[in-house]
């Protein structure tokens, strides 16, 4: 357990060294869509963590990313947000007998499953992020189109992470 | 009691929920740039050195347009030098000028971290208190103005550059001087807003917008061009559209501007106005 957690760790570590060097400086469309690929851990940390358990992670993992985007609290509260809503997500689209494996990729989920599993905790994660962020401003059209491109963004990214990953079994 | 136990134990997940959120958002509410709490010096001081070693590296990769820039701006300076200027009197050469006190005082800075398309945008710059860097010291480029020092470390200066919404600009129009505020809407990073300008202001598209003299700007350091110039209607005020001078996305020495007189003019000013 401690050995399958240091391993996520590292993994989610890893992950937000390459949204803060690299990807917080790749956008598309003028700015509109930007990925946001630190969140792909957190879709993909094992079933068996306990829950509560990924909430700190989820916590953390964000505050990480805000001290290098000068947004305290946003991607905080946006990630935690993500894994409060993973059981949820995970209920409806669970099959009847369980599935096979301990983590979530298409290999266990087969491609349909895991593209709506991580399609919508993108969108859960998405929304909340641009929506605290253009709070003040009111701009609720482009919160929702930033938020609509980044999503379609990031997906594409987590697609190819599991592309490239299918054979290992984590990340 | 026991009971109170077990719902807490029940519901541990949604009240660490609705608990990391609160955390969040109370992070969210009390984030301020003048802030010079513990934590935020540390993550300054941490996120900046990573962003050096970052930069060290893409450089190389900019090393082009920085230097084209450099070079242009060199050459305007060379335009102002004294030797670029020919005695035509000796008899009035000035050997020893007590009638100018130097006031403004320049030190190069290199961005080292900034963002540009999101709401809250920054700039990190790679100069602190120890390079001689405050708070609210006016921060330019070879092309005009970027914004304002808000929180310097040590070694590192966090700029609130045009691009953030609560950045407030004093500025002028040049030649014309109808004074305005701008502001920034938060849409483009190329465009920014000047408000407060009165509706019998003459001003046409294309016109030069510069800052006002501040204790923190010195006068005449371009802004914009003027791009678009609407009524609001039902009120007295112009709704002026600034195309920004500074691109933003293409930023990597500045200037930063040290006014020796700050103080002196900020003491006059709190005595005078009591």
């Amino acid at each position: 357990m401690i050995g399958l957690l240091l391993k996520n760790i590292l993994g989610i570590i890893g992950f937000i060294l390459l949204q803060v060097l690299i990807l917080n400086h790749v956008s598309l469309f003028n700015g509109w869509a930007q990925p946001f690929l630190y969140i792909y851990p957190l879709i993909a940390l094992p079933l068996i963590l306990p829950k509560r358990f990924l909430l700190l992670i989820g916590f953390f993992t964000g505050l990480a990313i805000d001290l290098f985007t000068h947004t305290p609290g946003v991607h905080a509260s946006a990630a935690v947000t993500l894994v409060f809503f993973r059981p949820f997500v995970l209920k409806i689209i669970r099959p009847r007998e369980g599935f096979e494996s301990y983590n979530p990729s298409i290999k266990s989920m087969g491609v349909a499953k895991y593209f709506t599993y991580s399609g919508l905790l993108v969108l859960i994660h998405h929304f909340w992020l641009f929506g605290l962020l253009y709070f003040s401003t009111g701009l609720i059209l482009t919160a929702i189109g930033h938020a609509l491109l980044s999503s379609g963004f990031t997906l594409i990214f987590i697609l190819l992470v599991q592309l490239f990953s299918q054979n290992k079994k984590t990340f | 009691m026991k009971n109170l136990f077990r719902f807490f134990y029940q519901n541990s997940f949604v009240i660490g929920f609705l608990l990391l959120q609160g955390v969040s958002f109370w992070l969210i509410a009390n984030y301020t740039y003048y802030q010079q709490s513990v934590l935020y010096q540390a993550g300054n001081t941490v996120a900046g050195n990573f962003s050096e070693r970052k930069i060290a590296f893409t450089d190389y990769l900019n090393l082009d347009e920085a230097n084209a820039e450099l070079v242009e701006e060199n050459a305007g300076l060379k335009n102002k030098s004294i030797e670029s200027f020919s005695v035509v009197n000796k008899e009035y050469v000035v050997i020893n000028d007590t009638l100018h006190k130097i006031k403004y005082r320049y030190y190069a800075a290199k961005v080292i971290n900034s963002t540009f398309h999101k709401v809250e945008n920054f700039i990190t710059i790679n100069k602190g208190s120890i390079g001689g860097l405050k708070p609210n010291m006016a921060i330019i480029n070879s092309k005009g103005l970027v914004g304002i020092t808000t929180s310097v470390s040590d070694n590192f200066s966090i700029v609130l550059p045009i691009i953030h919404p609560r950045s407030r600009h004093s500025v002028q129009v040049r030649h014309k001087l109808y004074f305005g505020i701008l502001k920034w809407n938060g849409k483009s990073f190329r465009e920014a807003q000047m408000e407060e300008v009165a509706n019998h202001a003459k001003l046409v598209v294309g016109d030069t917008i510069e800052t006002r003299e501040s204790s923190v700007f010195p006068e005449g350091i371009p802004v914009g061009k003027i791009i678009n110039i609407e009524p609001i209607e039902g009120s007295n005020f112009l709704d002026i559209s600034v195309g920004l001078f500074v691109d933003f996305s293409n930023i990597y020495y500045v200037y930063v501007i040290d006014n020796l007189m700050k103080h002196e003019q900020q003491l006059i000013e709190t005595e005078g106005y009591k």
